[in-house]
């Protein structure tokens, strides 16, 4: 076949993409530099308001806290699974892939089931009594940051385990030979050569996180708002479409500057490491 | 192997972590009373009915699975199609092009339904439907490209070699030889396509219109102003639906190897 009619195939669902989503991007984005000449004074004036300031920090917050924690679970998970092998592995993989593709309404009303103010664990509470009056758990910064972590654990979790399940046995049984105890194995052995996985888990994490509308809208509420709350809340609610495109684009900003800053960290750190989004 | 009982434990605390929240409303789905509350009252489906008779649900319910299946459908052609143009082409072109289809993915979603709603909807005024398939497609085709892109380079370039060489016409050793070759992967694209359309919730949310509503955004709604387990019942559903997905899904891996 030539190469002319192969690109041919091309033609559609470039435009597609092309003309429904870069198009309109920088249509929407490049006008919020100017206003008779190039100025950032959208950007001085989005971040000049203190409310806007609060749910950008907040979200930057939220989104090192979520993937901190799915570090720290994700790591021991990924790293026994990856010793795990026939059936048993077989189960537990489909098991994790699942809330994975598991609908965010879904996964966000289980937690608004369990957190709510007659949720079950504040029933479970009252119950037992360690508390009088229902706790205030759901709206709270802390039912996004446990949201977003059941959100995206599964990621992080696949991505290291694909990464740890090429690490050898031999290398560990060198080290072992040589005098290592099982935690000095674990963190010089284990980790570093899995570096390549936390990293890619972590920009999917941190992105995910601070894209997420679902979560946040379902345990935030409106009093603890994220990035991707107030976009919609500027541009469909107050229909404010030039602090909307401001959004966007520090959005955008943000998800790529991760992606470049995670590149570069591990480039430096390690050879191997890149990450494939 | 060598077992750190620490590892052990914590890793047993994630997978409770992972699953209790979907037991507990599977748990909650199956209860008579008219709260999401534990203890069980008595068992009953009556809830399951009750997703039945909400027009808003059933109605969006259809509105999802119409749509998914059509922006699937179309997102695995075109899919395929790219894979065929970038894999067989090999230069700086072909990887930039590949690059771009994997862009939409890179956008927060709610960037893409708030640009698309701009575009699409206020400037263009396109109608209802092709907005929301437009939309759609856009989140369908990096998961298509990279499925279909990412088979078709393990395919053997010999075995359509033999075929040209054993008198099929271009065409004729595409579709006797690549495709069943491609089988496996065209039925995970369509699968993954379908979930993630059905399950979007910030493109949908902007294209929307009246008499449109899509599944998930038709469940927050309901959430926002109920509180009893029809959504649990609902849930439940879906979930049987996400795991027929990822047996259908399973299979096809299990055919190919």
């Amino acid at each position: 076949m030539k190469n002319s009619i192969r690109f041919g195939f091309l033609i559609f669902p470039l435009t597609v993409v092309f003309l429904f989503l870069f198009f309109p991007l920088l249509q929407a984005i490049i006008p919020t530099f100017f206003s008779k000449t190039i100025t950032v004074s959208n950007y001085t004036a989005f971040f000049s308001d203190s409310l806007n300031r609060t749910v950008f920090f907040r979200s930057i917050r939220l989104s090192v806290l979520t993937t901190a924690c799915c570090m720290v679970m994700g790591i021991p998970a990924a790293y026994y699974l990856s010793k795990l092998s026939g059936r048993k592995r077989r189960i537990l993989n489909s098991l994790i892939l699942f809330p994975l593709l598991t609908n965010a309404v879904v996964r966000g009303f289980a937690w608004i089931s369990i957190l709510g103010k007659n949720g079950l664990l504040n029933q479970l509470l009252l119950y037992t009594g360690i508390v009088k009056i229902p706790a205030q758990l759901l709206y709270t910064e802390s039912a996004i940051v446990i949201g977003s972590i059941y959100l995206f654990l599964p990621v992080m979790i696949s991505s290291l385990t694909s990464v740890m399940e090429k690490t050898g046995i031999d290398i560990e049984e060198a080290a072992y030979t040589l005098g290592a105890c099982p935690a000095v194995v674990f963190f010089r052995i284990n980790i570093p050569l899995a570096l390549p996985g936390i990293i890619t888990g972590s920009v999917l994490v941190f992105a995910g996180t601070m894209s997420a509308y679902t979560t946040p809208t379902l345990l935030g509420g409106n009093k603890k708002m994220m990035l991707a709350t107030l976009l919609y809340q500027q541009s469909n609610t107050l229909a404010n479409w030039n602090s909307a495109a401001v959004i966007s684009c520090i959005m955008i900003v943000i998800s790529l500057g991760i992606m470049k800053i995670f590149n570069t960290v591990s480039a430096t750190l390690d050879k191997r490491g890149a990450v494939y989004v | 192997m060598y077992k750190h009982k620490a590892i052990t434990l914590i890793s047993v605390l994630v997978f409770f972590f992972l699953f209790c929240p979907l037991i507990l409303i599977i748990i909650t789905s199956f209860n008579s009373a008219d709260s999401i509350s534990l203890p069980l009252k008595g068992i009953s489906l009556k809830w399951f009915f009750q997703v039945f008779k909400s027009r808003s649900l059933t109605g969006s319910f259809k509105t999802s699975l119409i749509l998914a299946f059509a922006a699937s459908v179309i997102g695995t052609l075109l899919g395929l199609l790219s894979a065929i143009a970038l894999v067989k082409t090999k230069n700086r072109v072909s990887v930039f092009l590949y690059n771009v289809f994997l862009s939409p993915s890179l956008i927060p979603g709610i960037v893409t339904g708030y640009i698309l709603f701009k575009f699409i909807v206020v400037q263009l005024q396109i109608g209802l439907v092709l907005a929301l398939l437009t939309g759609h497609l856009l989140i369908v085709l990096p998961y298509t490209v990279r499925i279909i892109c990412a088979s078709l380079r393990n395919t053997d370039e010999g075995i359509e070699e033999a075929a040209r060489t054993l008198g099929c016409t271009p065409v004729q050793a595409f579709i006797k030889v690549i495709l069943p070759e491609l089988e496996p992967a065209l039925l995970s694209a369509f699968m993954l396509a379908f979930i993630n359309s059905f399950n979007n919730i910030p493109v949908s949310m902007y294209l929307k219109g009246p008499g449109m509503d899509t599944l998930p955004y038709a469940m927050m709604n309901y959430i926002e102003y109920n509180y009893d387990p029809t959504v649990s019942a609902l849930s439940v559903m879906l979930m049987g639906m996400t795991l027929i997905f990822m047996l259908v899904i399973d299979h096809a891996a299990m055919k190919k190897e």
